[in-house]
């Protein structure tokens, strides 16, 4: 595999082009990061539009079939489905917590046991989510355990 | 598979403390309690009976009740217990008589290896725990170093 960079100061947008003759599984890997890495999503907030990064969020929270961001001091509308992002967000830092919420684990502060077998996780804004029991062994997981 | 490993934890956590505190009464009391090895084997069917209930309450209640308090999940983990206990244990295998002082020693004893279990279980929890906090903070570190590091060379 080759690997080709060309730096030029008048590019507006860099640009990635995977020239192949298949898919091979290394490539996959490296087009899933290079996905991950360039993934936004717009949120939608008082009538305007805001591009998000995967790094801004929070966590995700699915309510009464709306979808909702959570940043560290805003909260965003979201017009994809909670499994939808959950399927594009699947090999990244972000892990389904419950049925209707999936968490980016970098915004953990720390998580303690609680006694009904689910976890709570203390987020760095101080906010709270606990982790269902159902989804307690792909959490774990997550962090190699 | 990791949620098998879950309740098979349980099964073998509530298995292994069951025996040693029932042998640990038989041996300190005169009472006497059936010593066969078919009671192993009885021990293994009603603790496999009990971490089943635990399995179907706990898919229960992630689906149907979302936030179950605490003190609602042990009463009802008590309560399949005892009533595991009382009907496979005294009626099916005639463990203890069905008298007022049989019943409550047996309620007792079971109340003491509930929360022995759940200690157990507690105990492990709370060591993912520590070792999900120790990555945290260890990823946090690398972060802030290799945030310096950049600022570094950009200045």
């Amino acid at each position: 595999m080759k690997l080709i960079i060309h730096q030029e100061t008048d590019c507006d947008e860099t640009e990635i082009v995977i020239r192949c003759s298949y898919i091979s599984p290394d490539l996959q890997k490296i087009i899933d990061e290079i996905q991950l890495c360039t993934f936004s999503i717009n949120a939608y907030k008082d009538g305007s539009i805001k591009r998000l990064n995967r790094e801004s969020i929070c966590y995700i929270e699915s309510v009464d079939e709306k979808t909702f961001i959570y940043c560290e001091n805003d909260v965003y509308d979201c017009r994809m489905k909670l499994y939808e992002l959950e399927e594009k967000l699947v090999k990244s830092t972000f892990v389904r917590i419950s049925k209707s919420c999936i968490l980016n684990i970098d915004f953990i502060e720390s998580v303690r046991p609680l006694l009904n077998g689910k976890y709570e996780a203390l987020l760095l804004n101080g906010e709270r989510l606990i982790i269902n029991r159902h989804y307690v062994p792909d959490f774990k997981k997550k962090f190699g355990l | 598979m990791k949620k098998f490993n879950y309740y098979l934890n349980i099964f073998c956590s509530s298995f292994t403390v069951a025996t040693l505190v029932i042998s640990l009464v038989n041996i300190l009391s005169s009472d006497k309690v059936p010593t066969a090895y078919i009671w192993v084997f009885q021990m293994a069917v009603l603790c496999a009976v009990i971490t089943i209930l635990m399995f179907i309450t706990g898919i229960l209640s992630e689906k149907i009740f979302k936030n179950t308090p605490v003190w609602v999940f042990i009463l009802t983990g008590l309560t399949e217990v005892l009533l595991s206990v009382f009907i496979l244990g005294g009626l099916c295998f005639g463990w203890f008589p069905f008298n007022s002082f049989g019943i409550l020693t047996i309620a007792v004893l079971d109340i003491v290896i509930y929360f022995l279990v759940y200690g157990i279980m507690y105990i492990g929890e709370r060591k993912s725990a520590d070792n999900i906090n120790k990555i945290l903070q260890n990823s946090r570190k690398n972060k802030l170093n290799s945030r310096r590091n950049k600022d570094g060379k950009d200045n």
